[in-house]
């Protein structure tokens, strides 16, 4: 039995009377993309920022590797191996695109409280970044400031931050959002080759991106995980085809 | 528009002249004109570090400023009386010694930072100016009703703390300690705001949740630097006692917190010589409109007004390009 990567054990969370999520259970193994998807309001972000950090949940538990992880704070999550993509571009606009790259490199190595050494002379942290941003056709755009990029130019900067935090797990919200069909595409091929780094926990509306990519799919509706399985599996599950009746064509 | 390092290098050499000049036309007042502009600039680039490079604006540094202040005077005090400061259960005695009472005064202000800046920084925007502004007005009404130390009436001290080899007392070496102390801070700073951690500093301000999504703890970093930040300005308080030979409450009141604030808005937040430009230009306007006008400080306001208004970047960010290096 090979053990899960990161394991979501009935995670429950209510606002108030709401139930945003209840009992939900995922598991993601090596060398897979595991999808989420689900319609508007049916909890997908509240489940995201509970295994990022930014919302305790009520109860279950998460654990990444061999450690739980269901009360450490946002940065030591990430510090343990959780790489994450925010749904609206996440990035530090007045400073480059290296020094974006940079500031998850120092982020990962533990090498924030360096106080004397300029980072601009400082080779070692310069050529990392050099190759995380090469891995995403960054390169040439590394001098600009990030606010300068295009929305396209932001997605990819954001894969290269994680990359740069060398993860045991990436965790993806809606990678694809506002890309339109081309950026779609060189986004999905870059999902592809990102899965021989670390498994994805790729939560997305692109219903085309998420049965061409995904090993695995859970649907989540009404805050409750429906069904689990594989694309063939989910495209098949009379309760899926029920919930998305009318507004998508599995 | 001109390079900021040249802008720089003439803000020096600007600043050189006056006590110069001072000397040679035996002007003794200029030379104390442009000290309290060297030490008033200190204070203004401590607070600079959490302010221009954090983002978070405190209004409660006077208190950093005045423990400084009282450090320096209470120490200072003690030694030319001859009584120690506590006997039981071992006696500390005063000093008079620059060398002690600085980093002394630094190590206690950055203290109370650490203190002060644990409870605040979990709040942010006006609830952070506000918590700050609240913390210095305690500082501030417990010297007043502190009668040990001359409580409202401040804390005489009739001699200038010594340093070896010179003779402070002398305007000139004193200004001479106090530009070398500011040169040597604002070195210290630009090489924080240049490296790994000033890096995540200014990252910070802008977006703490992506800070935290890479494995940094923002608010670790941002304590960190209101420690240096209260340390620095701490040095120029003691300082401000050794210029005036005098220390109050009135300098831990929130004014004084004001007062640096306008220095490093005037000159140009996140800029290094900010805060040196902005307390020249409030001296020069204090002397030479307080000269023409009791209400010296609504031109003052005017001005501040239009550099918030039509200057991004303060009086600096008007003349001289950004310096980028990346």
């Amino acid at each position: 039995m090979v053990s899960p990567i990161l394991s979501i054990q009935n995670l429950s969370k209510k606002f108030g009377a709401v139930i945003a999520n209840e009992d939900v259970s995922i598991d993601l193994y090596q060398d897979e993309i595991h999808g989420l998807i689900g319609p508007n309001g049916a909890g997908k972000s509240t489940l995201i920022k509970q295994i990022s950090g930014e919302i305790k949940q009520d109860s279950g538990k998460i654990v990444l590797g061999e450690n739980e992880i269901s009360n450490q704070p946002v940065f030591q999550r990430a510090k343990m191996g959780l790489a994450r993509s925010f749904q609206v571009s996440s990035i530090i606009p007045s400073i480059t695109v290296l020094e974006n790259v940079i500031l998850a490199i120092q982020g990962n190595l533990g090498q924030t409280f360096k106080f004397w050494k300029p980072v601009s002379k400082n080779q070692e942290l310069i050529n990392a970044a050099h190759g995380y941003l090469d891995q995403v056709d960054l390169k040439l755009r590394m001098f600009i400031l990030a606010s300068e990029l295009s929305h396209g130019e932001r997605r990819k900067l954001e894969i290269s931050m994680a990359l740069a935090l060398e993860p045991k797990v990436f965790l993806l919200d809606e990678p694809m959002a506002g890309l339109g069909a081309a950026g779609s595409k060189v986004m999905t091929k870059q999902l592809a080759k990102l899965k021989s780094r670390a498994p994805i926990l790729l939560i997305e509306h692109d219903m085309d991106a998420i049965f061409a990519l995904a090993d695995r799919i859970s649907v989540l509706v009404y805050g409750r995980i429906i069904a689990t399985g594989t694309v063939d599996e989910i495209r098949s599950n009379a309760n899926v085809k029920e919930a998305y009746l009318g507004s998508e064509d599995l | 528009m001109i390079k900021e390092n040249y802008f720089n290098i003439i803000c020096i050499i600007l600043l050189l002249s006056v006590p110069f000049l001072g000397l040679i036309l035996d002007e003794p007042y200029y030379i104390t004109l442009a000290t309290k502009v060297v030490i008033l600039a200190i204070a203004g680039a401590g607070l600079n570090l959490v302010l221009g490079y954090g983002g978070f604006v405190s209004f409660g540094h006077a208190a950093f400023f005045g423990i400084g202040g009282y450090v320096s005077g209470i120490l200072a005090s003690h030694a030319l009386n001859y009584y120690p400061i506590i006997e039981w259960p071992f006696i500390i005695e005063g000093t008079t010694q620059m060398l002690i009472i600085l980093p002394l005064a630094m190590l206690i202000s950055g203290g109370f930072a650490f203190l002060i800046g644990m409870l605040c920084l979990r709040t942010s925007g006006v609830y952070f100016i506000m918590i700050t502004l609240a913390f210095a007005q305690m500082v501030y009404y417990f010297a007043i009703s502190w009668p040990a130390y001359g409580g409202e009436d401040g804390l005489s001290v009739y001699l200038r703390n010594n340093f070896p080899g010179l003779n402070t007392m002398d305007g000139f070496s004193f200004f001479s300690i106090c530009f070398v102390l500011l040169i040597f801070v604002l070195f210290i700073i630009s090489r924080i705001v240049n490296s790994n951690f000033g890096l995540a500093l200014q990252s910070a301000k802008q977006n703490p949740e992506r800070v935290a999504a890479v494995g940094i703890e923002p608010i670790k970093v941002q304590l960190i630097a209101f420690v240096i930040s209260g340390a620095i300005t701490g040095l120029a308080g003691a300082l401000y006692t050794d210029l005036n030979r005098f220390v109050s409450p009135s300098v831990l009141s929130w004014h004084t917190s004001g007062e640096i604030m306008v220095f490093v808005i005037l000159g140009g937040t996140a800029r290094l010589f900010g805060p040196l430009v902005g307390a020249a230009l409030f001296i020069i306007l204090e002397q030479f409109l307080g000269g023409i006008t009791e209400n010296w400080q609504f031109w003052l306001g005017f001005i501040l007004i239009i550099v918030v208004l039509f200057a991004k970047g303060g009086i600096i960010g008007m003349i001289a390009k950004e310096r980028r290096n990346g």
